[in-house]
């Protein structure tokens, strides 16, 4: 095998082989590094240093980090889209370079990269043809998944005229033509509206619901923290941190207090109780709702009571934002 | 036509060395894959891995070939088909419009106006189908690499060999589907700019109907059919930029038969609408259609039998000779001198009457080229005779040598003569051994001369000091015609066998080059492969010890010298190092590697069969098997290396 990556670091060995498979391990990397070398072979990029990783079934797992920061070579390299410098890593215990084992994958790129001559319905009949479908398994799959991501009414035309959320969304209904055990997504609400955004998350518990590994990347902070259970943060090819959300949110040194109708008095006496314990106040405020919230509320009342409706301030806010 | 090679399918792969040379060429290319495999991934992994890794690789494409599925390969396949449409039609477009452009200046005149329209035909065609493979074919991978289309698709459990064997497919059928519609749209182009009748361009009264006295008509010229009677002075309405005139055949039972001389490679059908009454010759007639241009003759040529060549020749003593040399550079033809013991002797195989749809007649057609060394009878041909001989096994000394009578014939130049030998023969001898001479007997051809269908023709020219030219493809058995449209479609398979092999041969390139490098690189290999026959023929002659055999000018580098500094082709090079440098550049370097290359790629002007349809022979079966195993094998190859090729890259990286 021929491989445009220049040679690994000391130690890194390229091996392709899982000797002893865990079925609740969908992905396992170890050692994994790509260095990224020009037409001579010479080194030019480290973008990955001996990733350490295993990814169970069930979970939804996010690589997260900023841009340059390795997450979408790593999700290349378990693609078999990019070959390792050095290091291990396997998908459903087989080698990644093994084509057999996209049978039970589906792939979200960070852009749609799809045929744009082609309509959406052709588009997924494309591709189950490409897993060996019989047609009326294609015909049946892609006409759910067409209604499920809600372009039944744009099915027939060709994607060239499709707007990028609509794009993305066929995009997504590619990769679930399979109905795969692991769905791995590149940047998955890149591109989408809040409403596509949010669908997109809800899409993705409702496949962990369904008991299916999900592996996403994003840079998203919120879309993150929404949807993953476990997180690894890499920075510049480093894995940094890895861990369940709630774990890694949780602030031990602090604790909050949220009450309701308390008056003037009663938080001074708190501040003082606090004080005799050794703790000191940093704040009492009202909880925040979040901007996408608010903006989802917004569009749900507008769609159930079409017209004005009441703004901040005007006398109409009933307080409950 | 010019034949100059009669290869039979068995031949050309096991004696001319084609099979040897795929079997060299595939162990190179193997061994050279291997090796380099192991040093790039040796450089990049070291020794061990790069051993572990290349050998994984084809281990791995054991199950890449076998694991393969139609419908995943039928689904590129369609991608391909639907990504190329529109170049599809605009290709189709250009065509239309080159037809209707061509309309204009190709007429159905000229001496053999076929001959310009299937040039024409075939060039455009090649041309135009040849820039559609290349195009389809150079940009579609690297174009999907480069947006990142592939990665939907390979991200599926799609392999490598269905990917570059799917497009291939894809790139087949869409290029076939334009063939065959430019094939079908040219034929009747052809068929309809040739097709023409004609009228009288007036009445032919009793008075214009000329008698032949003496083989001669009253001006003095030979008249266009020698069974004339009657030559008319009156002639047929110019069309197709030409003209026919008419003549009078007296059947035996005393009717007329009314023909059309041969112009412009054709003659029509003729039927006499009205009669003069007394004389009952010919008033008014009516033409058919153009009968003799589209054609398609099966000759069944001269072949080699045991030791004895297809033909030889022998001197004017009767010796073994290889021909007299007339002064022509070109030494196609081989020359008897007339009026001596020279000969040439064409052996035949293959005789047999189901051939000749068991007529009372076979015809033999005769391509005859004539050296003059004085003018003699202006008003006759130089003439010549041929003897048909039975062939006598010397094994079997019973056998007896059968011999026809001498066969009389004015030859005919530039065109192609018909002789038409009954199949009774009168005058024939027998000679048996220990038994006088029988004469003056009926031999059949069959039966008596071309027993076991093997028979020797022996030719000589009559005229002293005259000379006959001939080549192994100058006489021919003339076995009828075949449909030529049939041949029109033969033809097309070798654009179609071409294509194929430019398909893929820009597959296999674009799976590791960027778009306009594969273009690029595929017109050149292409445009190497159209000249390997030149190059071969080049190379051998200035690599060969023979001094005489050494052409002027030198190789490619010296070549270039020469043209750089304006020096002539027979001025001897400055001696002095750089000369020496010159000619081991050529002689060591550039000619044997181009030589050797060259028998890895097609001799692409093989597959132009334009020249059998255009001269009207039918294109041989071994000759297409020859065309299409060529293009078949090639396109394997390139198959086998754009998947190494593409399983070895990182999609990614790129």
């Amino acid at each position: 095998m021929v491989s445009a990556t220049s040679a690994a670091p000391a130690g890194a060995k390229l091996v392709q082989t899982n000797v002893d498979y865990d079925p609740n391990i969908v992905i396992e990397t170890q050692n994994l590094t790509k260095i990224y070398s020009d037409f001579w072979g010479r080194s030019k990029v480290r973008a990955l240093k001996g990733l350490d990783l295993e990814v169970r079934k069930g979970e939804v797992f996010g690589l997260l980090g900023p841009n340059g920061s390795g997450k979408s070579t790593t999700i290349k390299l378990l693609l078999g889209l990019l070959f390792p410098s050095g290091g291990r890593a396997t998908i459903f215990g087989k080698p990644t370079t093994e084509v057999s084992k996209n049978e039970r994958i589906g792939y979200l790129p960070e852009e749609s990269y799809l045929y744009r001559f082609l309509t959406a319905e052709e588009t997924l009949d494309f591709y189950g043809r490409l897993f060996d479908m019989p047609s009326e398994v294609r015909r049946e799959r892609a006409a759910k998944l067409i209604e499920k991501v809600g372009l039944k009414w744009a099915r027939r035309r060709p994607l060239r005229e499709y707007s990028k959320g609509m794009t993305r969304r066929i995009g997504l209904a590619q990769a679930l033509i399979n109905d795969p055990d692991l769905v791995m997504l590149d940047e998955p609400t890149s591109g989408l509206d809040p409403l596509g955004t949010r669908e997109m998350k809800d899409l993705i518990i409702e496949l962990k619901e369904q008991g299916k590994t999900v592996v996403m990347c994003s840079h998203l902070l919120a879309d993150v923290q929404d949807v993953c259970d476990r997180i690894a943060i890499l920075y510049q090819g480093e894995l940094k941190e890895l861990g369940r959300v709630d774990e890694l949110l949780e602030v031990t040194n602090q604790q909050q207090i949220r009450v309701e109708g308390l008056t003037k008095d009663a938080q001074a006496k708190i501040a003082e109780i606090l004080s005799q314990s050794g703790g000191k106040m940093l704040d009492v405020s009202s909880p925040k709702n979040t901007l996408e919230n608010l903006f989802l509320d917004i569009i749900r009342e507008s769609q159930a009571r079409p017209g004005a409706r009441g703004i901040i301030g005007s006398g109409d806010d009933n307080g409950t934002r | 036509m010019v034949v100059e090679e009669f290869r039979s399918f068995s031949d050309w792969l096991l004696n001319d060395g084609a099979l040897l040379t795929f079997v060299f060429v595939t162990v190179i290319c193997a061994v050279s894959g291997l090796l380099l495999g192991f040093v790039v991934s040796s450089f990049r992994h070291g020794p061990g891995e790069a051993f572990y890794a290349v050998s994984q690789t084809v281990f791995q494409a054991v199950p890449d070939l076998f694991g393969m599925k139609f419908r995943r390969i039928w689904a590129i396949a369609r991608l391909a088909i639907k990504e190329n449409f529109r170049l599809f039609v605009v290709t189709l477009a250009i065509f239309v419009a080159a037809l209707a452009i061509a309309g204009w200046f190709i007429g159905g005149g000229g001496k053999n106006p076929e001959r310009s329209y299937v040039a024409f035909l075939f060039f455009a065609a090649q041309v135009l189908i040849s820039i559609f493979a290349v195009l389809v074919s150079a940009f579609s991978l690297p174009n999907d690499i480069l947006s990142k289309t592939i990665y939907t698709v390979v991200t599926k459990p799609v392999r490598a060999s269905e990917i570059v064997l799917g497009r291939f497919v894809g790139f087949a059928v869409i290029g076939t589907v334009l063939l065959a519609i430019v094939g079908g749209l040219s034929y009747v182009f052809m068929v309809r700019g040739i097709d023409h009748t004609h009228e009288l361009s007036e009445e032919i009264t009793v008075d214009k109907w000329l008698p032949i006295v003496d083989g001669f008509t009253p001006d003095g010229r030979r008249p266009f059919d020698p069974r004339a009677a009657f030559e008319s002075s009156v002639f047929t309405t110019r069309n197709n930029d030409h003209v026919h005139r008419l003549a009078i055949i007296q059947l035996s039972n005393g009717a007329f038969d009314v023909v059309a001389d041969e112009t412009a490679g054709h003659t029509h059908d003729v039927e006499v609408v009205e009669s003069d009454p007394v004389t009952q010759h010919p008033k008014m007639v009516r033409f058919g259609p153009p009968r003799g241009n589209l054609r398609a003759r099966q000759p069944i040529y001269s072949s080699p039998r045991g030791d004895l060549a297809a033909l030889t020749l022998t001197d004017e003593t009767g010796s073994p000779a290889t021909g007299v040399n007339v002064g022509e550079v070109w030494d196609y033809h081989k020359y008897i001198q007339g009026g001596t013991q020279s000969t040439a002797t064409f052996r035949f195989s293959g005789l047999t009457p189901s051939k000749f749809s068991n007529a009372d007649q076979v015809n033999l057609d005769l391509n005859l080229a004539v050296f003059r060394t004085h003018i003699g009878d202006l008003r006759r041909r130089i003439e010549a005779e041929i003897e048909l001989r039975n062939v006598v096994d010397v094994a079997e000394t019973e056998t007896a040598q059968v011999k026809s009578v001498k066969i009389p014939f004015e030859t005919e130049e530039f065109k192609v003569q018909t002789l038409t030998i009954p199949r009774k023969l009168k005058n024939g001898t027998i000679r048996a051994v220990g038994q006088p001479d029988r004469t003056n007997q009926e031999l059949d051809f069959f039966e008596d001369l071309a027993t076991n269908g093997e028979l020797d023709l022996i030719v000589r020219c009559i005229d002293q000091k005259q000379y006959v030219g001939v080549a192994r493809a100058s006489i021919y058995f003339h076995a009828g015609d075949t449909s030529f449209g049939w041949n029109y479609v033969r033809g097309f398979l070798g654009i179609w066998a071409q294509m194929l092999a430019i398909i893929a041969l820009s597959i296999a390139l674009s799976t590791f080059l960027k778009g306009p490098v594969v273009l690029i690189s595929s017109v050149g290999v292409v445009v190497f492969g159209y000249s390997a026959n030149f190059i071969v023929f080049v190379a051998n002659s200035v690599l060969s010890t023979d001094k005489l055999a050494n052409m002027w000018g030198g190789g490619p580098s010296e070549a270039l010298y020469r043209l750089v500094t304006q020096m002539n082709l027979q001025h001897p090079l400055p001696p002095g190092l750089g000369t020496e440098i010159l000619k081991f550049v050529d002689k060591q370097l550039l000619l044997p590697g181009l030589k050797s290359l060259s028998f890895a790629v097609p001799r692409f002007e093989n597959f132009n069969l334009a020249n059998y349809l255009a001269y009207g022979y039918t294109i041989d079966n071994q000759l297409l098997l020859i065309n299409l195993l060529t293009a078949f094998t090639f396109a394997a190859g390139m198959m086998v290396i754009g998947y190494f090729c593409f399983k070895t890259r990182e999609i990614a990286a790129a």
